[in-house]
């Protein structure tokens, strides 16, 4: 049996050196049995490809800032085109970030599309396409997006009914809107307080039991 | 499409609140419980052992499910299969988008490993789980030999019984005091592993010739090795390092104090610190010291006051309603400053038994636990004793040590490990 004169212990495994002096060891023909396996780092094979997107929009953004400085113009285009490339990656991030759980990633999408949809409309001038448009499309097509998802996946419902609620209490929020009188056009913020109402609605009547089995579930102290 | 029946779910016990706030890549929470035979494993038996084991313990179909204010536990249909072992030790399972089970069985060459989230269980509990499994392996892959005479498991619990919060049980509001403060321990720190790998090594000996020598010590297994492991933390400390103290904390089986059947957490620790600029730097005195300490804090009384203090904190209205999210910061910052009070944890699970007929198949268990710092745990099986250090750093001058001095009183030790030194150079 291998063995480490220095420690004075016998070593199991096929090991060159002593695991803890790195010493030689002696006896150390017997072909012994690996007690773990040896482990391969993990692979990450689309890493690479993210990271040289990721580089070549930074240069994209770099020249475009320099092109706006060279030629003369009266505005600054080129913070458009950062702003554009950083709203794309922190949507893209989303993605990555919960590809493992749809319904999850399609809340957080509607969330951060929306906020960066505002901070837009904002900056520009505040012409409410934003909360007019974007809001109540997002949500009404998040909506079914979850319905299309559960049905491909033949998810329990238990697994995307809290998405479910939330992305229909988003829905509601264009209804506070209306009421405010702070949008310009109001047929698709209709369109989606009425979408979201009546999914609710359906979900308190065909899924009752599970509806309040799981808000028992996520609300208890 | 719609289920009838809605799924039963449970809340988790006062320990386990903790760990999925807590845990990450570096400090997975996960531990190992490993088995290993004198054969090699064949996997479809464990897959049959396996799923006879899991309608015992219904618990362990759980996935852990995040609610408003709590973490929770839902069952789930997931159908758990045994794999060869090809990750790390302890390696994470617990990912919060990804629908799971909160633990693993896999096999390699002789041994059956177990991993557990550590938010499902403690040691006990796992050992229960692993105890029952490997005896339907080997009951069922050497049936001849037992042909009529079928021995059988001697985990006796009805299922209310094994999935009792037994912190709550206990939990007495009258006597809840106020908790102690404590210093900044030393802290071990090097190079890491990449990846986040941990590293493994396992010191076998015999039980009889270790208690002979503890007993020449006139102490307990327990406090000898402990004071041995802080004397080979002290070895690699430099002078300056002497003015923090060496603080080990120690889990402790609470079912052994409180009547309790729970096949979930249900343990305590204790901290014992020992300063080695103030201290007397030799064994024996070492020794003398943790005993006496071992003596004033493993009492019914000192171990009910903690039990009772973090029950208190659960069930008090603020730490009820505060939403998750906040909880979990907080969690992470309290755990992060408690972290730096302990310079290693010492585990000590104890002896397991198997009946008599399935015994002689099985040559030794093993347990170990992940880690951010050097930690020990140690499992004793008829008169195998092993004793596992994981940690993430490259360097194992503790672990060196620590083995140096057993063999230097005699022990006969055989060590194995996880990464070899070839493949720490390429780590």
């Amino acid at each position: 049996m291998p063995y480490c004169v220095k420690c004075k212990t016998s070593i199991t495994g096929n090991l060159q050196r002593c695991p803890l002096c790195q010493n030689d060891l002696i006896d150390n023909n017997t072909n012994k049995d690996n007690i773990f396996p040896t482990i391969s780092p993990p692979k990450h094979p689309y890493r690479k490809y993210i990271k040289l997107i990721g580089f070549l929009t930074i240069v994209a953004g770099g020249i475009s800032i320099i092109i706006n400085l060279c030629v003369p113009t009266i505005n600054w285009w080129s913070l458009f085109v950062l702003a554009g490339i950083a709203s794309l990656w922190l949507s893209f991030a989303v993605i990555i970030k919960k590809r493992n759980n749809i319904p999850k990633n399609i809340l957080w999408e509607v969330l951060v599309v929306s906020i960066i949809a505002i901070v837009w409309d904002l900056f520009t001038g505040f012409n409410k396409w934003s909360i007019d448009y974007v809001l109540p499309i997002l949500c009404s097509c998040a909506m079914i997006a979850m319905a299309v998802t559960a049905k491909i996946k033949k998810l329990h419902i238990e697994d995307y009914i809290i998405y479910l609620i939330i992305d229909s209490i988003f829905g509601i929020v264009p209804l506070i809107l209306i009421l405010c009188g702070a949008l310009t056009v109001i047929y698709p913020s209709a369109v989606c307080v009425v979408g979201s109402i009546v999914s609710l609605s359906a979900l308190l009547i065909f899924e009752g039991t599970a509806l309040k089995a799981e808000i028992i579930r996520r609300m208890h102290l | 499409m719609a289920s009838k029946k809605t799924r039963r779910w449970s809340k988790l016990d006062n320990a386990a609140k903790i760990f999925p706030s807590t845990s990450n890549k570096r400090d997975t929470k996960v531990f190992r419980f490993a088995c290993e035979l004198y054969e090699e494993i064949e996997p479809h038996i464990l897959q049959s052992a396996l799923d006879k084991t899991i309608k015992l313990f219904p618990l362990y179909t759980s996935i852990l499910k995040k609610g408003l204010f709590w973490y929770y536990f839902e069952a789930s249909d997931i159908h758990p299969v045994v794999k060869k072992e090809n990750k790390s030790p302890c390696s994470p399972i617990y990912n919060g988008d990804r629908k799971s089970l909160l633990f693993r069985v896999t096999y390699y060459k002789k041994r059956i490993n177990l991993e557990v989230y550590h938010a499902l269980t403690d040691g006990t509990g796992a050992l229960h789980f692993l105890r029952t499994m490997v005896f339907y392996y080997i009951t069922k892959k050497y049936a001849d030999d037992f042909k009529d005479n079928i021995p059988t498991i001697d985990y006796d619990a009805s299922e209310t019984q094994k999935l009792d919060d037994s912190f709550l049980k206990y939990y007495n509001k009258e006597k809840a005091r106020k908790p102690l403060k404590g210093q900044k321990a030393y802290e071990v720190t090097g190079e890491r592993f990449l990846y986040n790998n941990i590293n493994v090594i396992e010191g076998r000996m015999s039980v009889k010739a270790l208690l002979n020598k503890a007993h020449q010590y006139n102490c307990t297994l327990s406090v000898f090795l402990t004071s041995i492991l802080m004397y080979s933390i002290h070895e690699q400390m430099t002078l300056n390092d002497e003015s923090k103290p060496v603080v080990i904390t120690i889990p402790v089986n609470l079912r052994k104090y409180f009547p309790s059947k729970s096949a979930r957490n249900f343990f305590g620790i204790i901290n014992v610190g020992y300063n080695f600029k103030t201290q007397s730097k030799k064994l024996e005195d070492i020794i003398i010291y943790v005993k006496s300490r071992f003596e004033e804090k493993l009492t019914q009384d000192n171990l009910y006051n903690r039990l009772n203090k973090l029950a208190a904190l659960e069930q008090h209205i603020t730490a009820k309603i505060i939403p998750i999210v906040l909880k979990n910061f907080t969690l992470r910052l309290a755990n992060y400053f408690e972290s730096q009070k302990i310079t290693s944890s010492f585990s000590n699970v104890g002896k397991v038994n198997m009946p008599p007929k399935v015994a002689s198949y099985i040559k030794l268990f093993d347990v170990f636990t992940s880690t951010k710092k050097v930690q020990a745990c140690m499992c004793s099986y008829q008169d195998n004793f092993v004793i596992s250090f994981t940690s993430p750093f490259i360097s194992s001058d503790i672990q060196r040590c620590f083995f140096r001095m057993l063999t230097s009183m005699g022990l006969d030790v055989e060590i194995t490990t996880s990464i070899s030194n070839e493949e720490k150079e390429e780590i």
